[in-house]
């Protein structure tokens, strides 16, 4: 199923990106006035601007079929030297956050769970409301002011020191330093999403008649949420995180672009300002593929917490 | 239960631990970056004269060594980690080199690592770079014959070598026009290069170039442009393969220059790291490496300069606001200086007067001028940095002499003068105070900026005001970045009646963007610059007597500026609004920060600036 979705999507992407206004000499003509008509022409030519649709999309799909994702108009070199190195940036970033996120929106929804409407399920529901209601753009800012500029601990955006020293453990401390906040900023929104999901399902499971069974049997509480209420909440909330790393991946844009930080995201931006199909189309179609492998995952991590599903 | 937990636990800390190893692996040993390693060796001992002094030079020739080779030379890694190190910021990255990009960041970097035939210095003098000196009618090395044609002999200096050790030839010159002339290549500023007939070799160090006719670009080579190629690398693919040519390495990673830096590695996304070049021909830089970060987001670029992690600014970065608040920042604290240095961009407004005929009136363009006050408005946005603008000369550029100033006709904020402009043309007041026709329609205008680039905006909004005072309807209708800048939109007149925009400018723009046949159209493929279809007769005809840019004596060029800015300012077909200021910050301790504010490269003396 996932190659004919694949194929539809990159012609449908394709076509959008085609359909967009400007092509890559737009530039070129903006900033040469003398230019002529024919020299135009002649470029678009070189180019192969002038294709209809299908023939561009068929040369295109050619090329990637070989192996080959283009060549960056606008960066000068081949997309995949371009993009694999971002792509690594980009994997750490939303990785890193993913593990923020879950890591504490897992904990503070069970322990929500366990004490409803007391004043820590309060702060916690405070929490998650200002974590949906603040943009990236905005707490990325504040943290950059604070951390940054005001108290000085933290770098206020970029990939790496100019003169970290040598050896392993100065470039990981180094690297480390660019990632907290960036982590933060873009592991904000998702905690508080998840964190709301696992409270509510951890309540919706703690009414099952198999809680107030086990209960019954004289069983701890800690074993009966831990063991028996939290594989069962789990299952809405391992679909809902694969789906929402696609998400992850987009809004890093911004993050990305506000810390300077070199990652995919921002690189989508930039191509599809830009012009540059190859790029996009790489970008965009890795994203797709990303969509359709982890709604597999989804289905499959599913099936593994809940033995009733079984798929034919 | 236990042993599952156990076993999800160690897969998360294995999880965890090679995202950390990946994520914080050095960059330099990722695909993403382009190290190069070099080994210089002595080949022979020269006694040169530079700039004046006797100076002893060692030739050398740089090999290329691989990674591995460098992790075994101590003195290499101490090279690249010791000495000064500065760090420049810019909100846009570079995306290759040479004259296939144009772009301001491009041209900031490169001008670190290639030197031109000449460079424009802060007084904004062309000064000799790769030359002994320029040529002059005095000196006998600019003549221009009986023919028309023009010919300007240049000598290189003596010394200059490539960073990869290979000597730069007159072919090397010879080849960097070529090149831009080529109809395969897609050069910027071929216009004024397609001047050129031809560069003859002279001998082993002379050039002559021969200008089709006289032209006041003969101070910089072929144009502003003018860069030396190298053979040696390009040339065979040049003839061989145009679009191999195009792609060609050099011009991204590959790249190298004649310039005071080499460049040593580039993260795409996040810096390039340069080294001093240990032969530049005019001195070894005081500084032994720079760094150049580019920050998109200015915020972020300006809490990265107020923290110290970038110690430079320069253009494209801060915006006058911006330097503003880092003003501020730094004479709290001392750490800093912030200049506001007069530019030669300038913004407009135009209209589409084939579209809507009421605006090739031109009193009711002088009406619209008239009704607003453009001195308020540049104090209240820009804290008077950007000074009103009164015509398409900035006050910087060679033309503006106080003669020429004098005959600009100015539009001070005049609301009397605008309502009665506004009623000879037949616009009067209605009775709610709009100003209508004869024939009773509304005086309505349709004005677009570019959404996000906030002085437009904020100045969109202000006018807008003075207009709604002045009783014409306003309807404000702004597009984003790509969709302004298609050219379906911005050179055929896809805007509505009136577009709020700019022009880049530089000291060698002369007033020829104003001339009828430099109106967009089918027969120019609608990629000429006069957006404001201003069409005079009598401009047109003192103007094509005597093309300004090909008037070499100052004194005749400066009567002609005289006659075009009283004609282009009576008829106002583009709206002057303000001239733009360019900011450049630096932190305390830093020295010989002199930019230009051109659009020609701020760096041109970075082998002279120095770090406490």
């Amino acid at each position: 199923m996932i190659l004919p979705v694949m194929v539809i999507i990159s012609v449908l992407v394709y076509g959008l990106l085609v359909a967009m206004p400007g092509d890559p000499l737009d530039a070129l003509v903006f900033g040469s006035p003398g230019i002529t008509a024919a020299e135009i022409e002649r470029l678009k030519d070189l180019y192969g601007v002038n294709d209809p649709f299908p023939v561009q999309y068929a040369k295109w799909a050619r090329q990637v079929l070989q192996g080959n994702l283009g060549y960056s108009r606008a960066y000068r070199i081949p997309v995949t030297e371009l993009i694999w190195p971002r792509m690594q940036n980009t994997f750490v970033l939303a990785g890193l956050s993913l593990l923020l996120s879950a890591g504490v929106a897992i904990p503070l929804g069970i322990y929500s769970a366990m004490r409803p409407y007391s004043v820590s399920d309060y702060l916690a529901t405070i929490f998650a409301f200002f974590g949906f209601a603040v943009p990236n753009f905005w707490l990325a800012l504040v943290l950059i002011i604070i951390f940054g500029v005001r108290l000085g601990w933290l770098p206020p955006g970029g990939l790496e020191s100019v003169d970290v020293g040598p050896g392993l453990w100065a470039q990981l401390t180094d690297r480390g330093k660019y990632l907290i906040l960036p982590v933060i900023v873009l592991g904000f929104s998702s905690m508080a999403q998840w964190m709301r999901y696992m409270r509510s399902s951890m309540l919706e499971s703690m009414r099952q008649d198999y809680v107030t069974t086990a209960r019954a049997k004289g069983l701890r509480e800690r074993r009966i949420v831990f063991i028996h209420v939290l594989k069962n909440a789990l299952i809405p909330v391992v679909t809902l995180m694969a789906n929402t790393i696609p998400i992850i991946l987009g809004g890093s844009i911004i993050v990305e672009t506000v810390f300077a930080y070199p990652g995919v995201g921002k690189l989508l931006y930039d191509s599809v300002t830009g012009n540059d199909f190859a790029v996009s189309m790489a970008i965009l179609l890795f994203l797709a593929f990303l969509v359709v492998v982890l709604n597999l995952v989804a289905d499959v991590a599913y099936g593994l917490l809940d033995p009733r599903i079984r798929y034919e | 239960m236990k042993e599952k937990f156990a076993k999800i636990s160690v897969a998360v800390l294995a999880a965890v631990l090679v995202l950390l190893i990946i994520g914080c692996s050095p960059s330099g040993q990722t695909p993403e970056s382009i190290e190069v390693t070099r080994v210089v060796e002595v080949v022979e001992t020269r006694v040169v004269e530079v700039e004046g002094e006797t100076q002893i030079i060692e030739v050398t020739r740089i090999v290329e060594a691989p990674a591995e080779e460098a992790a075994e030379a101590p003195a290499e890694e101490e090279a690249a980690t010791g000495g000064k190190t500065l760090t420049i910021g810019m909100s846009q990255e570079p995306r290759g080199w040479g004259v296939l990009v144009s772009q301001i960041a491009r041209i900031q970097v490169e001008q670190s690592m290639n030197a031109k035939i000449v460079y424009r210095a802060a007084d904004l003098s062309v000064q000799p770079w790769l030359t002994e000196k320029i040529p002059s009618e005095a000196d006998g090395d600019l003549v221009v014959n009986d023919d028309g044609i023009m010919e300007a002999t240049w000598t290189l200096r003596e010394g200059i070598t490539w960073h990869d050790g290979t000597p730069l030839t007159v072919e090397d010159v010879i080849f960097g026009w070529e090149v831009m002339v080529d109809p395969d290549v897609p050069a910027f500023g071929k216009d004024i290069a397609q001047l050129v007939d031809r560069i003859e070799k002279v001998d082993e160090r002379t050039f002559t170039i021969f200008w089709s006719a006289p032209s006041i670009y003969f101070d910089q080579g072929w144009y502003e442009h003018s860069i030396p190629l190298p053979v040696h690398i390009l040339g065979d693919v040049f003839e061989s393969d145009k679009e191999a040519f195009n792609t060609h390495p050099y011009w991204t990673t590959e790249f190298i220059g004649t310039g005071p830096y080499e460049m040593a590695e580039w993260v795409p996304g996040s810096h390039i790291e340069l080294v001093a070049n240990e032969d530049y021909f005019i001195g070894r830089p005081n500084i032994d490496r720079v760094v150049w970060r580019f920050i998109t987001d200015s915020n972020t670029l300006m809490a990265n300069l107020i923290t110290g992690d970038v110690e430079v600014v320069v253009n494209p970065g801060l915006s006058i606001d911006q330097g503003l608040i880092v003003q501020e920042a730094f004479n709290n604290t001392g750490s800093g200086t912030v200049e506001f240095i007069p530019g030669f961009g300038w913004d407009w407004i135009v209209f589409d007067m084939a579209e809507d005929p009421k605006f090739a009136d031109n009193r009711v363009r002088q009406a619209l001028l008239y009704s607003i006050d453009r001195q308020a408005m540049v104090d209240a946005l820009f804290a008077g940095n950007n000074p009103v603008a009164h015509g398409p000369i900035p006050p910087r550029h060679p033309l503006y002499t106080d003669e020429v100033a004098a005959a600009h006709k100015q539009y001070e904020y005049n609301p009397e003068m605008a309502a009665q402009l506004f009623a000879e043309a037949g616009w009067t007041p209605g009775s709610d105070g709009t100003l209508v026709n004869a024939a009773g329609e509304p005086f309505t205008v349709s004005i677009r900026t570019v959404i996000g680039q906030k002085d437009k905006e904020n100045a969109q909004a202000i006018i807008a005001d003075y207009w709604r005072e002045a009783g014409v309807q306003v309807e404000i209708d702004n597009l984003p970045t790509a969709e302004v800048y298609d050219n379906a939109h911005l050179f055929q007149f896809g805007w509505p009646s009136a577009f709020l925009f700019n022009f880049g400018g530089n000291p060698n723009s002369y007033p020829d963007s104003y001339t009828c046949d430099h109106i967009p159209s089918e027969a120019n493929s609608f990629s000429t610059a006069n957006l404001g279809q201003y069409c005079n007769e009598e401009f047109d005809a003192i103007y094509n007597a005597s093309p300004i840019d090909q008037v070499l004596d100052p004194e005749e060029r400066e009567a002609l500026a005289i006659e075009l800015m009283q004609i282009w300012t009576e008829d106002v077909g583009f709206l002057p609004l303000y001239y733009k200021a360019e900011v450049v910050a630096y932190r305390t301790g830093i020295t010989g920060v002199a930019a230009t504010g051109t659009n020609e490269g701020w760096v041109y003396n970075i082998h002279e600036w120095d770090k406490e």
